[in-house]
């Protein structure tokens, strides 16, 4: 896994620091809902956008389970992940506390609601459980180059008979705005509908980086219980990668929202990225290129198998072998995610990186480990 | 409209063919309250002799009566918010007074009856059920729906049914512009004028059998008028393939 932040080193605390105990607290998030109601993650890592429409639908439950068991909040909808009535595993209660006496409810695995302005496949069971109702707007490009959605994606979504594919087969223009909110100025009035449909999540709202001045600014006035900044549609080199998150975070600091937490999909990065992008001033980071590379192989073999049904009856691995593998590859990502996250609580915020490059230490404001000596002679 | 939806609400409960405050039960309660109270009410004997409640006190709230799902029947006055009975399965509503945007986004089944006029956003989403709007519409009705039909026996404004990928759009006025963008397998039928067409749909004569069917629809949604009235909208792709008697069961139209 190549580092893209590779300019930039953790810093441990200085040489005479006093020996103290390790940091108690784990790498858990808390998010507070604009009327005060706290909502709770795990880690803070999540998987903001899975083509789940490019495996079969019972490996994508299965592997989208696996990961959020794992602590990573997973977005999917029902839909996404079953057929109509089905009850998925990403979406089932995990323990249900008020059984116990527990003021409590129901626990669910870390899930996001993406709630895209076009709304097809979304259920209103949908809104049970989530943690996060991620509010996508501004069009995101597939990777095809579209501003649409696949025959694919839509007859996951909308499954009907096969003779009759319900967009009739073909791409769906994609939508940039809720149809249903009357301009910018009115998105509040839609998150504050969503805060009542999903009780105990956390309303984001996700966005493109283009306009970020205007577009951030306008939609803080709504009032989110969050962001999430989708760089990876951006083709940023590491440092512009590194600013655009600092810079974001000043912005919103600046604009009196410091309190609302910045989430990032900053595309293809390592377990060490992740965790500086979060010093950098993220809440959370997006680790879709862990996990996609999980779907590319899931979807590499079933396409394999399909293509040799005719002459082998080896159907490929099973459900159980699927999750086996999730849990072998993310496992040792998230152990060592876990560690750098917990040595970095040593330092104080301001002073946890540090970088070799002149150039980065100017650009972010960072510790220059490079200084040449000086000698008094 | 911004009033927050957690103002208290009073409800009278009653049946239908006997419903009077004399024997129905009076409550004053929360929105939550109200939402919980609704589900307890036992399930009436059949769709003529629904248990019906009278809503009072809702006025210009915001998110008034989501996610209900229940075979009842509710009356009340407006006008509401913003995305009053958003995501609503099987409850029969009637209200009278405006509405404002998203009014029944993504419901499921059952109905939604307004007698006046609605925001932008009307019926958004749909997967089922009837929306009624005896009014007029804003912009973008029934965009994205999936299923089910609305009804707008006034105008509605620009880009109605844009994204639609099923379900049917009866406009008993005119419409703005852009009338049926990205449209798939959803129909309008327009008994006005549209002041613009989206790219790739054309308008054409209703057929006998959508003549027979949108009169029974009307006569459902307490429109008037007669169907024959009507020209419906439809894509391009799919009236040629009509033409070509390749029937509607596989249309691919893009």
């Amino acid at each position: 896994m190549n580092e893209r932040l590779d300019k930039i080193c953790f810093l441990p605390p200085v040489a005479d620091a006093p020996w103290v105990g390790a940091p108690a607290d784990d790498c858990s998030i808390s998010i507070e809902r604009a009327d005060g109601q706290q909502v709770s993650l795990k880690l803070p890592l999540f998987w903001y956008d899975p083509s789940w429409a490019e495996i079969e639908i019972d490996s994508a439950d299965a592997i989208a389970a696996a990961v959020a068991r794992l602590g990573v909040a997973v977005s999917a909808l029902r839909s996404d992940l079953g057929p109509v009535e089905a009850d998925p595993d990403l979406h089932q209660i995990i323990s249900d506390e008020t059984d116990h006496g527990s003021a409590e409810g129901p626990a669910y695995l870390p899930r996001i609601m993406p709630y895209r302005p076009e709304r097809y496949g979304v259920s209103d069971q949908d809104f049970d459980g989530a943690a996060v109702v991620d509010v996508r707007i501004a069009m995101r490009r597939n990777p095809r180059g579209r501003f649409a959605f696949t025959p694919e994606e839509i007859g996951r979504w909308e499954a009907t008979q096969d003779q009759a594919p319900l967009a009739g087969g073909g791409w769906v223009p994609a939508a940039s705005f809720p149809p249903d909110v009357d301009g910018m100025e009115n998105l509040g009035g839609k998150l504050r509908q969503l805060r009542l449909l999903a009780a105990e999540a956390a309303v984001f709202v996700s966005l493109s980086p283009y306009r970020l001045m205007d577009e951030l600014t306008a939609v803080l006035k709504n009032q989110p219980d969050g962001i999430i900044l989708r760089l990876d549609e951006l083709d940023l080199d590491a440092l512009a990668l590194a600013q655009f998150v600092q810079q974001t975070r000043c912005m919103m600091d600046d604009q009196g929202s410091g309190h609302v937490p910045l989430w990032v999909v900053p595309g293809k990065i390592s377990v060490d990225d992740a965790v500086k992008l979060i010093a950098l001033g993220a809440n959370a980071v997006a680790v879709d290129s862990w996990c996609q590379e999980l779907v590319n192989e899931i979807s590499n073999t079933q396409q394999n198998a399909s293509s040799n049904s005719g002459y082998s009856p080896y159907s490929g691995p099973r459900v159980e072998d699927w999750v086996e593998w999730v849990d072998h590859e993310l496992f040792g990502h998230i152990e060592r995610f876990e560690g750098l996250m917990h040595a970095m609580r040593y330092q104080s915020p301001g002073q946890r990186l540090a970088t070799l490059s002149e150039k980065w230490a100017e650009a972010l404001s960072l510790p220059n480990l490079n200084l040449p000596y000086q000698s008094s002679s | 409209m911004n009033k927050q939806p957690d103002s208290r609400s009073i409800v009278t409960v009653g049946r239908s063919h006997s419903r009077s405050k004399a024997n129905g039960l009076s409550l004053d309660m929360e929105a939550q309250e109200l939402h919980q109270a609704i589900h307890e009410i036992p399930i009436g004997d059949s769709d003529e002799q629904l248990t019906q409640i009278d809503v009072v006190g809702s006025a210009g709230q915001d998110g008034v009566l989501m996610r209900l799902d229940h075979p009842i029947r509710i009356k009340m006055e407006g006008p509401l918010g913003d995305y009053a009975f958003a995501f609503n399965s099987q409850a029969d509503i009637r209200m009278t007074g405006d509405v404002g945007s998203g009014v029944a986004e993504g419901m499921a089944s059952g109905a939604v009856r307004v007698r006046g006029e609605a925001g932008v956003g009307a019926g958004a989403g749909m997967t089922g059920g009837t929306l009624a709007i005896y009014g007029s519409a804003g912009n973008r009705c029934g965009a994205a729906m999936r299923g089910g039909g609305i009804f707008v026996r006034g105008d509605v404004g620009d880009e109605a049914g844009v994204g639609a990928l099923g379900g049917m759009i009866v406009i008993g006025g005119d419409a703005g512009h852009n009338l049926g963008d990205a449209m798939s397998n959803a129909t309008v039928f327009i008994r006005g004028a549209a002041t613009s067409l989206a790219a790739g749909v054309t308008d054409a004569p209703l057929r006998k059998r959508e003549q027979l069917r949108l009169g029974l629809l009307l006569i459902n949604a307490s429109i008037r008028g007669d169907a024959k009235e009507f020209r419906r909208i439809v894509p391009v792709a799919m009236l040629e393939a009509e033409a070509n008697e390749r029937g509607e069961l596989n249309p691919n139209w893009r």
